[in-house]
């Protein structure tokens, strides 16, 4: 994952629901167009931050894991 | 931002009863409150009964001014942070290695969570009726709670909301 981002929510070591709220609250701080990273260990996160964000309207560019850090990159609308 | 998703795909609006002040309901209560405001929904919760008690600031101790909500504040201490577990509370204990394992396991806690709930923009909705009834003044409520309401007011607002929880 190289892709640039404009701000981190980092949730590493926290467990559901903190992943989509801590990533909501930073996505307020951006304008339309920036981009999230989003950074969790929490293993719901693999379901719940693709359809957080769907089903706001903003757009999942990528989505990885490596060494047990799962990490989302999302656009905001 | 909900505004990208078509009307009928994505809900726009939740409403939660909390009626409970147990711990095992107004945990996922909170949860769920406050994943919804994530969710960019228009989220309200209504505090009721035993569900406003989550909802008086953890500080406060006596409630009211007649000897029966003093002894009902006094055997229940009202405060998000304590709450009792409605089976197998044992005195405290079984509260204590359930908020201990949270913890440990890092599983945000209700005060966290209603804290969340303040900053993501939940309105948090007393009901008028329980504060007359155990004697509650506004300022021993938390913060972020709003101007207290009736049933009315509630169901007005279920009424527009596509989820409805009572919890």
């Amino acid at each position: 994952m190289d892709q640039q981002f404009d701000a981190t929510a980092d949730a590493k070591g926290q467990k559901c629901p903190m992943p989509v709220l801590l990533a909501s609250r930073q996505l307020k701080t951006l304008r339309p167009g920036q981009v999230l990273l989003v950074e969790a260990t929490d293993g719901g996160s693999k379901s719940d931050i693709p359809s957080w964000a769907k089903d706001t309207g903003n757009e999942l560019l990528d989505s990885s894991v490596e060494d047990g850090i799962y990490r989302y990159l999302i656009r905001k609308s | 931002m909900t505004d990208a998703v078509p009307e009928d795909e994505a809900p726009k609006s939740m409403t939660i009863v909390a009626w409970s002040g147990d711990l095992d309901k107004i945990w996922p209560t909170l949860i769920l409150g406050s994943t919804g405001a994530a969710y960019g929904m228009k989220t309200t919760i209504f505090f009721t009964f035993w569900g406003l008690f989550p909802l008086v600031r953890d500080d406060v101790r006596i409630t009211g001014t007649n000897a029966m909500t003093k002894a009902l504040a006094g055997m229940n201490p009202p405060g998000v942070s304590n709450m009792k577990l409605s089976k197998l509370h044992m005195g405290g204990a079984g509260a204590w290695m359930m908020k201990k394992l949270a913890r440990d396991n890092k599983v945000a806690s209700p005060k966290e969570l209603l804290e969340m709930c303040t900053e993501l923009g939940v309105n948090l909705w007393p009901c008028e009726m329980t504060m007359e009834l155990m004697g509650l003044r506004r300022d021993q409520l938390i913060e972020g709670a709003g101007d207290p309401v009736g049933a009315a007011s509630a169901l007005s607002e279920m009424s527009r909301s596509q989820i409805n929880l009572f919890i």
